[in-house]
Parts: C-alpha cells; sequence; structure tokens
C-alpha cells in the first residue's frame, strides 16, 4: 500500500453502507475536489487507479446492497392469503348460487311460510290465537255440580251467531268480509297468510289465476284450505263463478256447459233448472259452497262483456229462467248462488273492468227493467247474496259507483227491495275502481255503502290495506261496530245455512 | 429526509391496523343486525298483533312500517353475503355469515321442543328446513368471500 495515497475516512464510506446518505456515494464518483481524485491528478497513476478500481467496485457493492434493502421499515409480515383467481372465484359463485337456489325454497319457508319458524311456535290461529266457535261452546258448556256431566245451554240458530260475533276480534270480523283471490295452484305462502292471519271469510277461483288445473289438485288445494279456516274457528266461503257457456271455469274438469243465454232461448225453466242441479253436483264434488251466478242482466244493448253470458234482453224470461236455474242450484243446500250484477250491466257497454259505466236510464225504467228479476226473486226469499258492480246510476246517485255508493246498495237493495241476505262487491282491484280510489279507501267506502263481502285483495298486502282503509273509517267514526257486526251476522247466517257453521250438540 | 420516509411507513402501518379493525367491527356489527332480523322471524304474529293493535299489517310485516317490510327480506340475504365479502379467510366468512342462522335455530329448538315436542323437531319436514337455512346463510357468505377474489380485494 502506497503511504502517499491518504488513507479515505472509513467513516466516510461506512456511512455509505448504513444508507444514511447516498451524498457521499456521489461525491466520490464525481471526478472533482475530493482527496482520492487528487491523488489521481498527481501522477501516482498506476497504484492510484488500482486503489480507485477498488473503491469503484466497492461503491457498486454498496449501491446494489443499497438497492436490496427494504423500503419500508420492518412490519409484521401479513398473514398468508389465498388468492383465487377471477374466474375460478366466478365459478364458485355460480355453483354457490345454485346452492342459494335450491335452499331458498326450505330455509325461506322457515321465515314467513305456513310451516315457519313463528307460525310453529304461535300456532296458525289469527291475530288473538282464539277460535271463536270453541269460545262460544264453551261458553255454553257447563257443568253445574261436580260429578254430574256437562250439558250444553238450548240455543237457537241466530243467538249461536250471536255469540259467535261477541266473542271475535275486530280482526276476525274484518277478515270475514274478504273475499279474496290468489294466483297459483297450490297452498302457497300469499293464500296460506290470508286465511291464517286474517281469518277471510271466502276464496275466489279462477282458472285464469292458475288455480283449477285438475280434479285431484282442485280439491286437494279446497280441502287444505277449508282444513286451515275451521282449524282458525269459521269455515270459509269457496267461489266460483261458474255461468256456463264462455264463462265455465270448470270447463276442462267436467266438459263445457251451456250458456245462460242458450237457455234463455229455450225459454224452459226445467232446463235451466237441469243445469242448476248438475252444477251443484260439481261444485259440490270439489268443494265449493257459492257460485257467483245466474247473470240476472236484461241486456237491452250489445256489451261484449255480457255476450252470451244473460238469459235474454226481457225482464220476465231472465227472471223465469234464473229462478229456475237458482232453485236448482241450491237445491241440495249446499251451494248458494248469487245473483249479479247490481244494479244491472244490460244498457251500458262498458266493460267494468276497465271503466265506470254510466247508466242514465230513469229510476222507473231500472224498476222495470234491471231490478225486475230482483225484486221478483228476494220476495221468493231463495237469494242468499247478490253482486254489486260499479256502474254509475245517474238517476239515483251520479257522485260514485253503485258499488260504493249507500244510496244503491243500502238505499235501493236494501231499503227499497228489501234484500236481508249478503252484498258481494265486484272486485275492487277492477281498473274502473282504482282509477278513482285507492284500495284502503274502496273498501272503507263499499262497507258505508252496506256492502257485506269485499271482493279484489289478491294479497296479504291489498287484504291489509283494505282492512287498514276499514279500520281507519272506524277510528274516525264513519264506520260503526253495529255497521261491521251487522255484515259479520249476513255472512255467518249465510254460511249456517250452508252447514257451515252448526249448533253445538246438546 | 430519512425521519420522513420512516415516519410515512410507519403511518401506513398503523392505517393498515386501523381498518382491519374498523372491518373487523363492521362484520361484528352486521352479524349482530343479521342476528336480530333472524331471530324476528321466531316472533309470531300474534304478538305482534297483540302489541300494535292499530295495524293491520303487523300480521303479516310484524314490527315493520308496510314502506319498510319489502326490504326486510331483501336484507335477510344481503348481510350474509355482505359479512363474508368483508372477510379475509374463508373460515371466518362462513362462521360469521352462519352464526345468525345458528342462534335463531338454537332458540326455534328449544323454543319448539317446549311448545311442539321434540319429535316434531325430528320430522323430515322439519329437518330439511333447518338445515336449508344454515346451508342458505353458508352458501351466501360463500359468495361474499368469493366476490372478494373478483375484485382482487386485499383489506
Amino acid at each position: 500500500m502506497n503511504p502517499n495515497i491518504p488513507k479515505r475516512p472509513k467513516r466516510q464510506v461506512n456511512g455509505a453502507i448504513d444508507g444514511e446518505n447516498t451524498l457521499p456515494l456521489a461525491a466520490a464518483r464525481a471526478p472533482s475536489s475530493t482527496g482520492v481524485i487528487d491523488n489521481h491528478e498527481t501522477g501516482e497513476n498506476e497504484a492510484g487507479e488500482a486503489i480507485e478500481d477498488q473503491e469503484t467496485a466497492r461503491v457498486e457493492a454498496i449501491e446494489q446492497q443499497q438497492s436490496e434493502l427494504p423500503t419500508h421499515l420492518p412490519v409484521e409480515a401479513p398473514p398468508s392469503r389465498i388468492t383465487i383467481p377471477r374466474g375460478k372465484a366466478l365459478i364458485g359463485i355460480f355453483l354457490l348460487a345454485i346452492v342459494v337456489f335450491s335452499a331458498l325454497n326450505a330455509g325461506y319457508a322457515q321465515f314467513i311460510g305456513s310451516q315457519g319458524w313463528a307460525l310453529v311456535l304461535g300456532g296458525s290461529s289469527n291475530a288473538n290465537n282464539s277460535n271463536p266457535l270453541d269460545k262460544v261452546k264453551q261458553q255454553l258448556h257447563h257443568s253445574p255440580t261436580p260429578g254430574v256431566s256437562a250439558t250444553t245451554t238450548p240455543i237457537t240458530p241466530a243467538q249461536y251467531i250471536d255469540a259467535i260475533i261477541q266473542n271475535m276480534t275486530l280482526d276476525q270480523k274484518l277478515g270475514q268480509m274478504m273475499i279474496v283471490q290468489f294466483y297459483g295452484s297450490s297452498y302457497l305462502p300469499d293464500i296460506s297468510t290470508m286465511i291464517n292471519q286474517y281469518n277471510v271469510g271466502a276464496v275466489l277461483l279462477f282458472t285464469a289465476n292458475n288455480n283449477i288445473i285438475n280434479k285431484t289438485q282442485l280439491t286437494g288445494l279446497i280441502s287444505q284450505m277449508q282444513h286451515d279456516s275451521t282449524h282458525n274457528g269459521i269455515p270459509l266461503g269457496i267461489a266460483i263463478d261458474q255461468e256456463g257457456g264462455y264463462v265455465d271455469r270448470l270447463v276442462n274438469l267436467d266438459g263445457p256447459r251451456p250458456s245462460a243465454t242458450s237457455l234463455g232461448a229455450t225459454n224452459n225453466p226445467s232446463k235451466a233448472q237441469a243445469e242448476g242441479v248438475l252444477d251443484a253436483s260439481n261444485l259440490t264434488s270439489y268443494g265449493f259452497n257459492l257460485n257467483l251466478a245466474p247473470v240476472v242482466d236484461v241486456n237491452t244493448v250489445y256489451n261484449p262483456q255480457l255476450y252470451g253470458r244473460t238469459f235474454g234482453n226481457n225482464p220476465d224470461i231472465v227472471t223465469r229462467m234464473a229462478e229456475a236455474y237458482l232453485q236448482g242450484l241450491q237445491k241440495s243446500g249446499k251451494v248458494f248462488g248469487t245473483l249479479k250484477h247490481f244494479p244491472g250491466l244490460g244498457d251500458v257497454a262498458t266493460d267494468p273492468h276497465i271503466g265506470v259505466a254510466d247508466v242514465y236510464r230513469s229510476k222507473s225504467q231500472l224498476e222495470s227493467i234491471d231490478w225486475s228479476p230482483y225484486r221478483a226473486m228476494i220476495q221468493q226469499g231463495n237469494v242468499h247474496s247478490i253482486m254489486v258492480t260499479h256502474d254509475i246510476l245517474h238517476a239515483i246517485d251520479a257522485s260514485a259507483p253503485a258499488t260504493l255508493s249507500y244510496r244503491v246498495v243500502t238505499g235501493i237493495l236494501r231499503d227499497e227491495l228489501g234484500f236481508q241476505g249478503v252484498i258481494i262487491t265486484d272486485s275492487l282491484t277492477m281498473e274502473g275502481i282504482t282509477a278513482l280510489y285507492s284500495e284502503s279507501q274502496a273498501a272503507a267506502q263499499a262497507v258505508e255503502a252496506g256492502d257485506d263481502l269485499l271482493m279484489g285483495a289478491s294479497t296479504p298486502q291489498i287484504l291489509a290495506s283494505m282492512i287498514q282503509g276499514i279500520k281507519q273509517a272506524i277510528s274516525s267514526g264513519a264506520i260503526s261496530m253495529q255497521r261491521i257486526d251487522a255484515s259479520v251476522r249476513r255472512i255467518l247466517t249465510m254460511k249456517y245455512e250452508l252447514g257451515l257453521l252448526t249448533l253445538p250438540n246438546n | 429526509m430519512s425521519q420522513t420516509k420512516d415516519k410515512e411507513m410507519i403511518q401506513s402501518g398503523v392505517t393498515s391496523t386501523q381498518q382491519e379493525k374498523r372491518i373487523f367491527y363492521t362484520v361484528i356489527g352486521l352479524t349482530a343486525f343479521e342476528t336480530i332480523l333472524v331471530t324476528l322471524a321466531l316472533v309470531p304474529p300474534q304478538l305482534w298483533t297483540r302489541l300494535l293493535p292499530g295495524s293491520s299489517s303487523a300480521a303479516l310485516d310484524g314490527p315493520f312500517p308496510v314502506a319498510l317490510a319489502p326490504v326486510i327480506p331483501v336484507l335477510l340475504y344481503v348481510v350474509p353475503t355482505l359479512i363474508g365479502f368483508l372477510c379475509r379467510s374463508w373460515q371466518k366468512a362462513l362462521l360469521f355469515a352462519t352464526i345468525p342462522a345458528w342462534i335463531g335455530l338454537g332458540l326455534f329448538v328449544i323454543a319448539a321442543a317446549t311448545k311442539v315436542g321434540a319429535f316434531y323437531l325430528v320430522s323430515p319436514s322439519q329437518v330439511t328446513s333447518n338445515v336449508s337455512v344454515l346451508e342458505l346463510f353458508a352458501a351466501l357468505g360463500g359468495i361474499g368471500w368469493l366476490a372478494r377474489h373478483l375484485f382482487k380485494l386485499n383489506f
């Protein structure tokens, strides 16, 4: 080692190795004023170059080391993670989605279905978990002295029905005033909820709603609905509009039935009566107890909606044929018919499904034509229910459709024509009504008008909305509890007459 | 300059830890929320109608207002998926996603055994339904966890 070569201070290099600062390294490489360069310039070339080469190598080594140093302070290494390529993750999600889909049916039912957790724990009965029929039986069934067998107090049908009403909650009463529809061929959550939670009074089945597929399915469906309803207390009215002709809901099960128009054309009441008997037989075999027929509109103008559905354009023929059909239908006492569509669609061309029809006939015309069949048949005492539809009678009440008009429903049908049976509304969710009223408004106004059984709810949500509307009207005083009780009494009386309610045994 | 760099490095480490804590607490919160939703499904409708006599939808929607009610079933399925999404490991995803179902199922088994009878619980339909609940929640948690890998998430 050449002693003339000044020793480079070790500290300077160490500082560079430590990575404290890059400036000394730059300075070492710079061909200018450092001591190393100065030596090179003084002529001690060979030895100096060798040393410089060594220095350069060292600097490069230091730089290399520095570049390999971690850029962050040493921290705890993160836990190892599983990384899955996007494609595999997507396939996994797809496969799990299939599992979710298959598990949904059974798993979801635990949260909401008729066999869900809450219903298993709380039972399937309605709001107050009380069966009014059981309560009445308990009240009537008493044992005066220990050891003596219990006896049941004799009771008349009217007293029995009043006792049931006294033991019903408001929710149960309002439920009885609802005739609901649903979509599907089996006992799905919607209809199960409407029967079990809202205790609806009746269910209307339609082919268009996929309710009627075949005999076995239909019988099973009705049986299941009736089973749950009876378990809760009051059996259901199971309704259908089996008119024959174009409105033949059972055509795929029992074959075609003649239309009312073709029956009317024969002017032979015995044929109509025979059709009534046959319809009753078919309907009873499936479990139906309410037929929304016959149509007693006196058809005087062309109305495509009524084509083939009326017995004719003469009030007398319509009355005679409808009477005969009704007698045949109700002969067994297991199925009741329903006259429709009060106050009459014979003079309108508008379909109430899509709009509210206007009737400009005078009251005397209405009495002599449209109401003639109603008056005659009501007087005979064979009519248990009448359906009211949505046309506006300008001669009576131009402010509201007949369904929601007190003057038409109570004023004409109850007071003038003297009908004491069940008044059923046409569907309150038809466009003619929904264009003007919300479901809750329509329901409240229908009850105020005097209707007993409200049609239109097809989901629990719509049903809840309609019931809420009536409750609000009760709270505001627009509807009294006596008014509700009167409707429920008529509905229960009809069910008693149908044999759905029986007096407690002595 | 080196001190500044050190600070940044230290701060980034702290932020990562805080973020992990925040995610953990979110997962716990979501699990608790889901547990409440599942537990509400155990309450019989009769109780709701008794507690809320003025409501016509209590039998159907329980304590939830009509406007909010449709969201609840959606939440029942979205929350376990979200829990799985927030979990770094699949074991945690499955555990936290299914905890609400385990709790709900446990409460149901206790209540139903007392009220209905033990034999009811071993009926094939009940077993299928209850296993399906667990399967459902586990699958949803799994979907959430796999979704992390779709987005290449590292938190």
